[in-house]
């Protein structure tokens, strides 16, 4: 995935609007860090509060971008995580850590599901590349709305 | 819905106690969300379709509206503005948990 700099941005704005029309707080709207190598990450947090004013849920969408020529950024790496506080579970799609991950994991991509937060059977499980953030969301809100165990024992563990 | 017209239980309930019932149920279905705003199905299956109510989609035909999605999709708040708010950094930070070496596993 490949943008120029207000593409990028409008993308970020396009992630919180995603998240606040599904009912998050997005009150911090997107972050964006940069160094002096040019690498850039996107941080865009979303919660929901339960009736005690509680978090419920909440969804964390990071994506580190190297910079191309002509003011052109390349997605590198994404970390999207759901922590389920209210059925206490966890779900999340990564892909960083490149070149250990893939001697490690032998996949560059990675998945994290625990049916009890904090306790999972696997460490990594086999993963799916995902295209962007959207599809995150999409994917995290059927995690969570899952009324259902995650699944989690149907996955490949990579270790 | 009961052949009589009248609401569904869950249905009466959640409009006298929205709170309690919200805890419990984490999404409508498009049926559900037809009857509380008095359209068709139909109706909401287009809401759904051109982007102007957010649903997840189980499988071909099944729909989920995550219930703070309806309530955000009726509020008459007005939706924010968001920006990007920039930060200078020494070094960006890492993403996701560090994934531990081979050899640190071996000699663990």
């Amino acid at each position: 995935m490949i943008l120029g700099t207000a593409s990028l941005n409008q993308y970020a704005i396009g992630l919180a609007k995603s998240l606040y029309t599904r009912g998050f707080d997005v009150a911090a709207g997107p972050v964006a860090e940069f160094d002096d190598t040019g690498h850039v990450v996107y941080g865009i947090a979303g919660r929901i509060a339960n009736a005690a004013g509680d978090p419920d849920v909440e969804i964390s969408l990071d994506e580190l971008w190297r910079p191309l020529p002509e003011r052109r950024w390349e997605r590198d790496e994404y970390a999207y995580d759901l922590i389920d506080h209210g059925r206490g579970r966890r779900r999340a799609f990564h892909l960083h850590d490149r070149a250990l991950a893939e001697a490690r994991l032998r996949s560059v991509v990675h998945e994290h599901c625990e049916e009890v937060l904090g306790s999972p059977a696997c460490d990594h499980y086999l993963g799916r590349a995902l295209p962007d953030a959207h599809v995150a969301i999409d994917l995290l809100m059927a995690a969570w709305l899952e009324p259902a165990e995650l699944g989690c024992d149907a996955l490949i563990c990579l270790g | 819905m009961p052949l009589d017209g009248t609401l569904p239980r869950w249905l009466s309930t959640l409009m006298t106690n929205g709170t309690s019932l919200r805890a419990q149920r984490r999404f409508y279905t498009p049926q559900e969300v037809a009857l509380l705003l008095g359209v068709s199905s139909t109706t909401v299956m287009s809401r759904i379709h051109d982007g102007a109510l957010p649903a997840v989609r189980v499988s071909d035909r099944i729909y989920r509206i995550p219930v703070p999605a309806y309530e955000r999709f009726v509020s008459t708040e007005a939706s924010p503005e968001f920006a990007v708010k920039f930060r200078r950094v020494k070094r960006v930070r890492k993403l996701g948990e560090a994934i531990v070496p081979i050899d640190d596993l071996v000699r663990a």
